[in-house]
C-alpha cells in the first residue's frame, strides 16, 4: 500500500518531516497545557499561548505542500491530490453542518482536535481507498 | 493583474462558472435550509437534514476544484491550485485548532458560525494573489521564449 508515497524518497523525506512535526506539535501541547495550569494567564498571554500549537499543524500541512512539489511519480502525487480534496470536503462538510446547528439551535462547537481526526482519517481512508482500487498484480 | 477572460484556458473558464454556481447555491440552500427550520419548527435529529442540505454545495465546490485539476493541462496552475488548497485547509485547521485550544484552556466564549469557512476562501484567496505576484511573468516574456524557441 502507498501512503503519500512512503516508497518513494520524497514520500519517505515527507514521512519524517510529519514525524518532526507531530512530536514538536506533543511537545508543544503539553508545554502549553502545563504552563496554563500552572501560571493561569489571561487575555493576550493566553491567546498567545493557544496559538503556538497551531504552528506545528501549519508546518505539517506545508510538509504535504513541499512533498507535492518534490514527489516525482505524477500517478501518486494524483492519489495524494485527490485526497487532499477529499479530506478538504469532509473537514469543510462538517464545519459547514456545525456552523449551521450552532446558528439555528445553538449547538456547541466541535470538541477539540475533531477537525485534524477527520481531515486526516478521511485523507488517509482515501489514499487506501484509491491505493486498494488499482493494485496491479506483481505479475501483471 | 487584469482577468482576461478571453485569454484563460477553457478548464479555468470552467472552473469560475461552476464555482460561482456552487457559491451562489451555497447562499440560496442557506436561506431555504434557515427558512425551512423557521417556518417549519424543526427540532432535535430532523434539523440534521436542512444542515446537511447545505454542505452540498460545498462538497460541490471541492467536486469542481477536483474536476478542474482532472481538466487543466498546465502543470504549474494544477500545482498553483493545489497549495492555494493547502493554504485554505491550513488557515482552516488553524482556525479550529486556536478555538478548541482556548476553549480547552479555560477560555468560555464561541466563535461565530462561519468563521471557519469564511477563513478557507480569505486563505484561498491571499494564496492565489500572492502566487499571481510572485510569479508574474513580464508581458514580452512568453513571445521572447516562443522565438528562442523557434530557433
Amino acid at each position: 500500500m502507498i501512503l503519500c508515497g512512503t516508497s518513494t524518497p520524497a514520500g519517505k523525506q515527507y514521512q519524517r518531516r510529519v514525524m518532526v512535526t507531530m512530536s514538536l506539535y506533543v511537545l508543544v501541547l503539553v508545554a502549553a497545557v502545563w504552563i496554563v495550569k500552572h501560571t493561569h494567564p489571561h487575555g493576550w498571554l493566553l491567546y498567545t499561548i493557544a496559538v503556538v500549537p497551531a504552528v506545528p499543524m501549519l508546518a505539517m500541512m506545508g510538509a504535504l505542500g513541499v512533498y507535492l512539489q518534490e514527489e516525482k511519480d505524477e500517478y501518486i502525487r494524483l492519489i495524494t491530490m485527490r485526497s487532499l480534496l477529499v479530506g478538504t470536503a469532509a473537514l469543510l462538510a462538517m464545519l459547514v453542518v456545525n456552523d449551521f446547528l450552532r446558528s439555528i439551535s445553538g449547538a456547541g462547537a466541535l470538541p477539540v482536535f475533531t477537525s485534524w481526526i477527520v481531515f486526516f482519517l478521511v485523507f488517509g481512508l482515501a489514499q487506501t481507498v484509491q491505493t486498494m482500487g488499482n493494485r496491479v498484480k506483481d505479475d501483471a | 493583474m487584469a482577468w482576461n477572460w478571453k485569454k484563460m484556458n477553457s478548464a479555468k473558464k470552467s472552473l469560475i462558472r461552476r464555482g460561482a454556481v456552487a457559491l451562489v447555491a451555497y447562499e440560496v440552500l442557506w436561506a431555504v435550509a434557515y427558512l425551512w427550520v423557521d417556518r417549519a419548527k424543526l427540532e432535535g435529529p430532523m434539523l440534521w437534514v436542512p444542515a446537511a442540505l447545505t454542505t452540498l454545495p460545498v462538497v460541490g465546490l471541492i467536486w469542481v476544484m477536483a474536476r478542474y485539476l482532472g481538466e487543466e493541462v498546465d502543470e504549474f496552475h494544477r500545482l498553483l491550485v493545489v497549495r492555494c488548497l493547502l493554504w485554505g485547509t491550513a488557515a482552516v485547521m488553524t482556525s479550529v485548532c486556536f478555538h478548541g485550544l482556548l476553549q480547552l484552556l479555560g477560555w468560555k466564549g464561541n466563535w461565530p458560525a462561519g468563521v471557519e469557512l469564511g477563513m478557507f476562501f480569505v486563505a484561498m484567496l491571499a494564496a492565489k494573489v500572492t502566487y499571481k505576484v510572485a510569479n508574474r511573468v513580464p508581458a514580452d516574456a512568453d513571445g521572447f521564449m516562443g522565438r528562442e524557441g523557434a530557433r
